[in-house]
């Protein structure tokens, strides 16, 4: 047996001892299934999602505009943040400006800015696009600048001995220097436009999959909640694996790639 | 940025030489009476060259050899352009230098390349940078390439060669935009003894076949007199001339030199005028 058919084995075995368990726990009576209901009662109800979903549509309006949120919240809050990052690391003056306004903003618990933002914003899906954005800002804020900082004196020096312009240096150097430390924080970001687009979803919506996950769990469906949990969980996966095949495309060059491939 | 108002020495002239112009009566590179402190008008101020005059002829090695912490390394960034002396000037081809020009092309002690570029884009990267198109130097980049003998290495990355062969990447890299005077900052410093000697005669090789002057820095007696027609030997800090010697031992130089009597000579000569240096300021070991 190889090494990796012995890993699966393993989590396999591991997941079917833990399942096994919560199945017995939950079905012997000692904790309420409205409190835990059995893993066999939440893929029924998972069952039943789907199958809404694509027999009738029913929840698609709602995964669609979650995906929606997501997507463009994280567009948005990283494309705004590899700019500014870039900004800020090449222009003194924009540094002095910017800086002090993203540690105010990373010292605000962005939860606590999703109501002002639905009274803002509305219902619609700008206000979760916007939280999510925020979320998703500063960790690849923090890695643009950190990145784009990375280069060496002795390439700086190269790319002055032969004439290379300001924005010379930074495209042809600087910028891919900066890659591996903007992809890491790419993915921390995905993960963060998840966790914002759902907590606007709390804060009011009348759709969506956090939406869904507020319904049910306002009328104690916990089977139906853990269904919904599932499915967003999934949808988060999917697109975190999108931006991790994304980087070994990219970045194909980084040590740290290189050694994945290696494995 | 020099701030002396001396006579401009005769190889000096004021106006670039027309573009095209093969052979000037100048000399490739002519160091008058540059002197670099560091930190200039505080107390951490450092002498870290003091009035050197040095000059390599057209068609000329040198080999500038020097402890470490001598200041040849600043020298040479000076003749290059990234720095600029405190006092006095440097000439390329009888051009001031005020910052890197087309004229010379550097090579430093770490290959410097980018591991997201193939070799082949690795070694155009001087020229795309200047807007020239990928299609149009490619050839040239394949025969410098061939020249290194890195024949078949064009499409791989850097990461996939060894440290003998990225240097040799960075040779091409600097020959790309045909330089006239080569500025080379212990490129091999980094390397084991053996890689370091086949590169010495390679590098050796192709300024000779390629008909280029060069100015090389080396901690090294061994390299020096090999590469060198002429070894400037430096003092430590500050960094003046202690002397120099001429190794005339002919244009193309074979393997078996290395090993050579005659070539020893020179090699005790150069060492003595280091230790020389090195006992007028006095440093412990």
């Amino acid at each position: 047996m190889n090494e990796g058919v012995k890993s699966t084995a393993t989590f396999l075995a591991s997941l079917v001892v833990i399942m096994g368990a919560w199945e017995y726990i939950s079905r012997s009576g000692g904790v309420n299934p409205l409190v835990l209901p059995a893993p066999t009662s939440i893929l029924a109800s998972l069952w039943f999602v789907l199958t809404n979903m694509f027999s009738r549509l029913a929840y698609w309006q709602d995964t669609w505009i979650t995906l929606y949120e997501i997507i463009f919240g994280f567009l948005l809050g990283s494309g705004v943040a590899v700019v500014t990052g870039s900004l800020v690391s090449e222009f003194v003056t924009v540094r002095r400006i910017v800086i002090p306004y993203t540690i105010a903003l990373n010292s605000t618990p962005k939860i606590a800015i999703a109501p002002l933002f639905v009274i803002w914003f509305g219902f619609g899906a700008m206000p979760k696009i916007l939280i999510a954005a925020v979320i998703c800002f500063f960790p690849v804020f923090v890695n643009t600048v950190t990145g784009l900082g990375s280069v060496e004196e002795e390439e700086l020096e190269l790319m002055a001995s032969i004439r290379a312009s300001r924005w010379q240096t930074f495209r042809r150097l600087k910028l891919p220097r900066s890659a591996p430390f903007v992809f890491a924080s790419l993915r921390t970001a995905m993960a963060f436009a998840a966790i914002g687009a759902v907590i606007g979803e709390f804060a009011g919506a009348q759709d969506g999959l956090g939406f869904q996950i507020e319904f049910a769990a306002a009328r104690l469906e916990t089977a139906r909640l853990f269904a919904f949990l599932v499915v967003v969980s999934v949808l988060a996966f999917s697109l975190y694996s999108l931006i991790a095949y994304t980087e070994r495309k990219v970045i194909f060059w980084s040590a740290t790639t290189r050694m994945q491939r290696l494995q | 940025m020099a701030r002396s108002h001396r006579p401009k020495p005769s190889g000096a002239v004021d106006r670039p030489e027309p573009k095209g112009s093969i052979r000037t009566n100048h000399p490739a590179v002519l160091v008058d009476r540059a002197t670099k402190i560091y930190n200039e008008d505080t107390p951490q101020a450092l002498l870290a060259i003091d009035d050197i005059t040095m000059r390599v002829e057209q068609g000329e090695v040198v080999a500038l050899l020097g402890p470490s912490g001598c200041g040849k390394s600043t020298l040479l960034k000076m003749v290059g352009g990234l720095y600029a002396p405190t006092d006095g000037s440097i000439y390329v081809d009888g051009v001031p230098v005020t910052e890197p020009s087309e004229l010379t092309g550097m090579m430093f002690q770490k290959p410097v390349l980018f591991p997201w570029l193939k070799v082949v884009d690795n070694v155009l990267l001087p020229v795309r940078t200047h807007g020239a198109k990928r299609s149009d130097y490619l050839d040239r980049a394949y025969e410098l390439i061939s020249l290194a003998g890195l024949e078949g290495f064009e499409e791989r990355y850097p990461w996939e060669l060894s440290g003998g062969m990225q240097q040799r990447v960075a040779i091409c890299r600097m020959l790309i935009g045909e330089p006239k005077v080569l500025l080379l900052d212990e490129p091999f410093g980094a390397l084991d003894e053996m890689t370091r000697e086949y590169m010495d005669l390679e590098l050796r090789r192709i300024i000779i076949r390629q008909n280029r002057s060069a100015l090389l820095v080396t901690h090294n007696p061994l390299e020096a007199a090999f590469i060198g027609d002429r070894v400037v030997v430096m003092t430590t800090r500050p960094g003046r001339i202690a002397g120099e010697v001429r190794v005339p031992l002919g244009k193309d130089r074979p393997e078996e030199l290395f090993a050579s009597d005659e070539l020893n000579i020179y090699i005790r000569e150069a060492r003595r005028l280091l230790e020389l240096g090195r006992d007028n300021v006095r440093h412990g070991a």
